[in-house]
C-alpha cells in the first residue's frame, strides 16, 4: 500500500515562552499511508499539525516535500503543496450552502475574483461524487448533522488537490454508523494515493483505520511503529507514561432500598414509559444511539426538561422539582454533555467554577464570597481529582479538556449529591484523565452515591457500570448486567433498531 | 418556491410594509399619489446610501456607528472649501472630494479595528466623537449657508417630479447614487469572492482565516467602503438641502442599523440581503415620513418609529430563536 515518501520532518523543535512544545521530532509520511498520531492533550499533536500546515514556524528542523527542503511553510504554501487539515470544528461556514462550503475555497485558490455559481455547484457535485456521497447542494450547513458537515469539509479539501489530509479527532462527535462511513471514505482516499494523518486517542478506531502509529508525549516522539505491534496495554503505556489497569467495576456494598426510583416517566415527542431503579453504591449505565432519547432522559432527571407523565422518587419520597435549584437541593447533580457551553464559565477561575453551583454555601458573614475558604476547598478538589494546574486561580479555559471535565465534576461534587448523573463524561478526553475520572466515580459509588453514566461509548459502559439500560427511539429497550454482556453483542442490540433514531 | 419565500425574513417585512401602507393610505389617500412616492424617494436617498453600505459591514460580523460623523466631515469640509474658493467647475469634483474624505476616515476605522483587534463598536463609537470633534475644532461649526454654484445647481436639478393635489414634489439626481450603491453592493455580495468572503467572515471568522481568506484585508475594505459611501451620502444631503449644517445627520446611525436589521440581516453577522435591506429601508422611510400624513403629531413620531424598530427586530430575533430551539422528535407514535 505505502509508496514513496510524501513528506519528511526532520528534527522539528518549537517552544513557546520557554516551554518546549516539540523537541526534536522526526516524522515520515508515505504516499497513500494512513498514519495515526496519538498522544494526550498537551502532548504536542496540535502543534505538530500546525507546523505541517504552516501556521507555526519551527525553531529548528526541516520539512522535506517533493525533494525540496523547507525551514517552514506559509499556510498558503502548505495548501499549494496539497496539505489539508480538517479541524475538529471542520472550519465550515454555517451560514452558507453545501455547494459554497465545498467549492468556494478551491475557486478562490484558482485566483478567481468573481463567483460563477454554476461552476461552484458543478465542482461541489464532483467532489461529492469522488467520495460517493449524496447531499443537497443548496442546503444551509447549519441545518445539517455533524457527520455531513465533516463530509463537506473532506470534499472541500479534495477539491484543493489534497495529497495529505490531516484529520484532527474526526470521530469525536460521530455515532458508530457515521464513523463506519467515514472510515469507508478514508479507505477510498487511501486507494487514490492520498495520505491521511488521523489524530485520535481512541484505540479501537486506530486499529481499524491506521497502518502506522506515532505517539507523542510532552513534545517528544516516544514511539513509532506499525499498528499491529501495539496492544492496548502498550498503547496506553506510551500515551500516558504509566500503567493504567482497566478492570471491570463490581458493586461493593449496595443499598437495600432504591435510592432513585423512576416510574413511567415521559415527555411528549421525546420519550415514554421509562422506569428504572438506582441503588446507592451502584453505577448504572444508560446507553443508546444518538437520538435515542438518552440525553433527554438525563436532562429530565435533573429537571432541565419537564416531564409530562410519571414520577420520580428519591429515597422513597416523590420529587416535586420546580427548577434546577430544587434538583440540586434534593441531592441530584448533573454533569452535562457539552462542558464548554453547559458546564463551565470559561473565563472564570478554576476555584470560582468549582463553587458555582453552591455559591450560597460559600459566603462569609457579610454575604460575600468567602474567598480564602473557596480557595482552600478548591485546592483540595484539585488534589483529589488530580487536576493538572499550577494554581486554582487560573481561568478554566487555560486547562486541557480532561482537566476541564474534572473541574465540572468538582463543581457538582461540591453540591454533595446523592445521585450523580454523568452525561458522556469522557468525550474528547485523553486516556489519562479518563482513568482518573473513572477511578473517582468508582470511589463515589463505594462511598454510597448512586451514579448514572449516560454514554454511547460501549467500553465505558461495560467497564464502569454494574448494570445498564438500553434506550431506543425514546423507549426502554432492555436492561442487562454488564458482566454478562459483551461489546459485540451490545453493538448488535443497538444496531437492531435499524440505524439511527429519529433525531438529526 | 412560495412556501420557501414565506419563511424568509424579507417576507415578513414585506407584509408589515404593505399593512403599514394600507393603513396610512386609508387614513389619508394622499399617500397613494405620485407626489408622495417621489417624496419618499427623495427622503430615502441619504439614509439609503448609508444603509446599503452598512449592511455588508454587519454581515461581516462588524458594526459602524461613526458613519454619520464621517458623512458630516465629508460634506462640511467639502462645502466650506468649495465656498471659499468659489468653485465653478464640474460638480463631480466636490462629490469625489467628499467621498475621498470619507474613504480616508473609513480606512482609518478599518485599520484601527483590524491592527489592534478591537471591537468595531467601541472603535467607531470613539472615532465618531474624534472625527466630529476634529471637524468642529479645525474646520469650524458655522453652517455654510450658500453652496458653490455647481453644487447648488445639481441640488436644484429635477430628475423626476410628482403631484399630490396642487403640490408638486421633486426628486433630485442624487437618487441615482442610491441606486448605484444598492446595485454595487448587490453584485459585490453575490458575485465576487470579496463578497462571499464577507459572508464567510460573518459565518465563522476562524474558518475564513483557515480557508485562506485575507480576513483583515476584507474587513479594512468593508469599513473603507462604509466611509466612502458616508462621504457620498453627506454631500448628497448637503446638495439636496442646499445648505450645509454640521449638526445634520448626527444620530442617524440608529435608523440605518435598524433598517439593516429589520431587513433580516443578522446583527451577529453571516446573513443579509440587498432585497431585505431595501424593504427595511422603505419601511423605516415610510414610517418616518408618512406619519404626518395621517395626522400623527410630530412628538409621537419618534416613539412610533421606535416601536416599529423594536417590534420588527424583536420579531426577527424571535423567529431565529424559535428555529434554533426546534426539538427533533424522537418518540414514534
Amino acid at each position: 500500500m505505502a509508496g514513496k515518501t510524501l513528506i519528511k520532518l526532520d528534527g522539528i523543535s518549537i517552544s513557546f515562552g520557554g516551554v518546549h512544545a516539540l523537541q526534536n521530532v522526526d516524522l515520515e509520511i508515505l504516499e497513500g499511508q494512513t498514519l495515526c498520531l496519538a498522544g494526550e492533550n498537551g502532548g504536542g499533536k496540535s502543534t505538530l499539525i500546525k507546523i505541517i500546515s504552516g501556521f507555526y514556524r519551527p525553531d529548528h528542523g526541516t520539512i522535506e516535500i517533493d525533494g525540496k527542503q523547507y525551514s517552514h511553510f506559509t499556510p498558503k504554501q502548505a495548501i499549494d503543496l496539497g496539505i489539508q487539515v480538517i479541524y475538529q470544528d471542520f472550519a465550515i461556514f454555517p451560514n452558507l450552502t453545501v455547494a459554497e462550503n465545498i467549492a468556494l475555497s478551491a475557486e478562490r485558490l484558482d485566483g478567481r475574483k468573481l463567483v460563477n455559481w454554476k461552476n461552484v455547484k458543478k465542482r461541489a457535485q464532483e467532489a461529492l461524487d469522488m467520495i460517493n456521497v449524496k447531499m443537497d447542494l443548496d442546503a444551509i450547513l447549519a441545518d445539517l448533522p455533524v457527520a455531513s458537515k465533516q463530509l463537506v469539509a473532506i470534499c472541500r479539501s479534495l477539491l484543493q488537490h489534497a495529497r495529505l489530509l490531516i484529520m484532527d479527532e474526526p470521530t469525536t462527535a460521530l455515532t458508530k454508523n457515521e464513523i463506519n462511513s467515514l472510515f469507508k471514505v478514508v479507505r477510498d482516499l487511501q486507494a487514490k494515493g492520498i495520505s491521511v494523518v488521523f489524530v485520535s486517542h481512541k484505540l479501537e478506531e486506530v486499529y481499524e483505520i491506521a497502518e502506522q502509529l506515532v505517539i507523542l508525549r510532552n513534545g517528544k516522539k516516544v514511539i513509532e511503529g506499525p499498528i499491529k505491534d501495539f496492544d492496548r496495554k502498550k498503547f496506553i503505556y506510551h500515551m500516558t507514561g504509566r500503567e493504567i489497569e482497566s478492570e471491570t467495576f463490581t458493586v461493593k456494598n449496595i443499598g437495600s432500598e432504591p435510592l432513585l426510583e423512576v416510574k413511567g416517566i415521559g415527555i411528549k415527542d421525546l420519550f415514554a414509559d421509562i422506569s428504572f431503579k438506582l441503588y446507592a453504591g451502584e453505577v448504572l449505565g444508560i446507553t443508546g444511539l444518538l437520538g435515542s432519547g438518552r440525553s433527554e432522559l438525563a436532562r429530565a432527571l435533573f429537571n432541565l426538561e419537564k416531564i409530562d407523565t410519571g414520577e420520580v422518587l428519591l429515597e422513597g419520597r416523590k420529587l416535586d422539582l420546580k427548577n434546577v435549584k430544587d434538583a440540586i437541593n434534593a441531592g441530584i447533580a448533573y454533569v452535562p454533555e457539552d462542558r464548554l457551553t453547559e458546564g463551565l464559565f470559561m473565563p472564570q477561575t478554576i476555584s470560582r467554577n468549582m463553587i458555582s453551583a453552591v455559591i450560597e454555601r460559600n459566603l462569609n458573614g457579610l454575604g460575600l464570597i468567602d474567598t480564602p475558604g473557596v480557595r482552600a476547598r478548591s485546592e483540595d478538589w484539585v488534589k483529589e481529582l488530580k487536576v493538572k494546574t499550577p494554581s486554582t486561580e487560573l481561568p478554566v479555559q487555560a486547562l486541557s479538556g480532561g482537566n476541564q471535565q474534572k473541574v465540572v465534576l468538582a463543581k457538582w461534587l461540591a453540591t454533595k449529591p446523592k445521585v450523580l448523573i454523568l452525561n458522556s463524561p469522557t468525550v474528547g478526553i485523553d486516556v489519562g484523565a479518563k482513568a482518573d475520572i473513572y477511578a473517582y466515580t468508582r470511589r463515589l459509588a463505594e462511598e454510597g452515591i448512586g451514579v448514572i453514566i449516560i454514554s454511547d461509548d460501549l467500553p465505558e459502559i461495560l467497564d464502569n457500570c454494574n448494570r445498564a439500560i438500553i434506550m431506543k427511539r425514546g423507549r426502554l429497550a432492555g436492561e442487562f448486567i454488564t458482566s454478562e454482556m459483551t461489546e459485540s453483542r451490545l453493538t448488535d442490540i443497538l444496531a437492531e433498531a435499524g440505524g439511527e433514531g429519529g433525531a438529526a | 418556491m412560495l412556501k420557501k419565500a414565506m419563511k424568509t425574513n424579507e417576507f415578513f417585512v414585506l407584509i408589515a410594509l404593505i399593512i403599514l401602507c394600507i393603513i396610512i393610505g386609508i387614513a389619508n389617500p394622499v399617500f397613494f399619489t405620485t407626489g408622495n412616492a417621489v417624496s419618499l424617494m427623495k427622503n430615502s436617498i441619504v439614509m439609503g446610501i448609508m444603509t446599503f453600505a452598512l449592511m455588508p459591514g454587519i454581515v461581516a460580523g462588524g458594526i459602524d456607528v461613526s458613519f454619520p460623523a464621517i458623512a458630516v466631515c465629508g460634506m462640511f469640509t467639502t462645502s466650506k472649501i468649495m465656498q471659499n474658493i468659489d468653485y465653478s467647475g464640474p460638480v463631480i469634483l466636490p462629490i469625489l472630494m467628499s467621498i475621498g474624505i470619507g474613504t480616508v476616515l473609513g480606512l482609518l476605522n478599518g485599520l484601527i479595528i483590524t491592527k489592534f483587534s478591537l471591537p468595531a463598536f467601541i472603535v467607531t463609537l470613539g472615532t465618531s466623537s474624534l472625527y466630529y470633534g476634529l471637524l468642529v475644532t479645525l474646520v469650524g461649526s458655522k453652517p455654510v449657508n450658500r453652496l458653490c454654484k455647481p453644487m447648488e445647481d445639481f441640488g436644484k436639478a429635477v430628475m423626476i417630479s410628482g403631484n399630490s393635489g396642487s403640490v408638486t414634489t421633486s426628486c433630485t439626481w442624487t437618487f441615482l447614487f442610491l441606486l448605484a450603491v444598492a446595485i454595487i453592493v448587490y453584485l459585490m455580495l453575490k458575485y465576487t469572492m470579496l463578497g462571499r468572503g464577507i459572508y464567510a467572515i460573518g459565518g465563522n471568522r476562524t474558518s475564513a482565516e483557515r480557508a485562506g481568506f485575507n480576513v483583515n484585508g476584507i474587513l479594512i475594505f468593508v469599513y473603507t467602503f462604509i466611509g466612502a459611501c458616508a462621504g457620498l451620502a453627506g454631500i448628497c444631503h448637503t446638495m439636496q438641502a442646499r445648505i450645509c449644517m454640521p449638526t445634520d445627520l448626527m444620530g442617524s446611525e440608529m435608523l440605518c442599523i435598524a433598517a439593516v436589521v429589520l431587513g433580516g440581516t443578522n446583527i451577529a453577522g453571516g446573513k443579509g440581503t440587498v432585497i431585505g435591506t431595501t424593504l427595511g429601508l422603505i419601511l423605516i422611510t415610510v414610517a418616518r415620513s408618512s406619519l404626518t400624513l395621517v395626522g400623527v403629531d410630530s412628538s409621537w413620531q419618534q416613539m412610533i418609529v421606535g416601536i416599529v424598530i423594536v417590534g420588527g427586530t424583536a420579531l426577527s430575533a424571535y423567529k431565529e430563536l424559535r428555529n434554533s430551539r426546534k426539538i427533533a422528535k424522537i418518540l414514534e407514535d
